[in-house]
């Protein structure tokens, strides 16, 4: 799963169209969440499809329809590139120390995770969370100005 | 170091359109945010868990403001190339 968001991100970068692009970017979220989700993080899994792939992509998809695109018809990765790129990653593919292979925790686990993130959220961290959702709420406004 | 030179590299081969930078800068807080909560979990923190949420959320931010300008910078050029 890591190589494959890997190669997904990668794809992202170095592809020709916006389309397919954003198509490997949708891919890597979804390879990112589902190794989260076997890891152990099922929030943030679960948070990150519905997030990124629910709502990101959906405003990346509204710009590249909205917008007329024109982009080169330049490959700019080479294949020599790509193969040092991988040479040079790979090791720490192979050889990363985090990666531990639980599969599925119980529904227990995720009670309670679920459990002292919220406790978390709105005792000690409220007013954290108040300013975040007051600068997300001027990210809209500023988008809403900007594009008057 | 290891989000750095994902960056760097990043910004290197995204030539092709206005769109992969900032899909770029996307992978660059995904990539931040995952190695803190790899971190995180490895001493069984959920401060980590709390922080990327707050991580995820600017990301979002930052990525309407991204598009909002991309949208500004059409109205006013009328086309959006890759170069500035």
């Amino acid at each position: 799963m890591n190589l494959i968001s890997g190669l997904s991100s990668m794809l992202a970068m170095g592809l020709l169209s916006p389309v397919q692009s954003m198509l490997c970017l949708m891919m890597l979220f979804v390879s990112t969440a589902m190794c989260l989700y076997n890891q152990g993080f099922m929030l943030m899994g679960m948070l990150y499809v519905t997030m990124y792939v629910g709502a990101m992509a959906m405003l990346f998809l509204f710009m590249l329809s909205l917008l007329k695109m024109e982009y080169m018809e330049q490959g700019s990765m080479s294949p020599l590139m790509l193969t040092m790129l991988m040479v040079c990653l790979l090791p720490l593919d192979m050889f990363n120390m985090y990666e531990t292979d639980n599969m599925m925790e119980e529904v227990s686990t995720v009670w309670n995770e679920l459990t002292i993130v919220g406790n978390q959220f709105y005792t000690e961290y409220a007013v954290l969370l108040m300013m975040v959702g007051l600068i997300l709420m001027l990210s809209v406004m500023g988008a809403m100005s900007m594009t008057r | 170091m290891m989000s750095m030179l994902t960056t760097m590299l990043s910004l290197y081969i995204s030539k092709n359109n206005m769109m992969t930078l900032l899909i770029g800068m996307e992978m660059l807080l995904l990539t931040v945010t995952l190695k803190m909560m790899y971190v995180g979990g490895m001493y069984d923190d959920v401060q980590s868990t709390l922080y990327s949420l707050y991580m995820m959320m600017l990301a979002g931010a930052e990525s309407a403001m991204g598009l909002s300008m991309l949208v500004s910078y059409y109205r006013l050029r009328g086309n959006v190339t890759n170069m500035l």
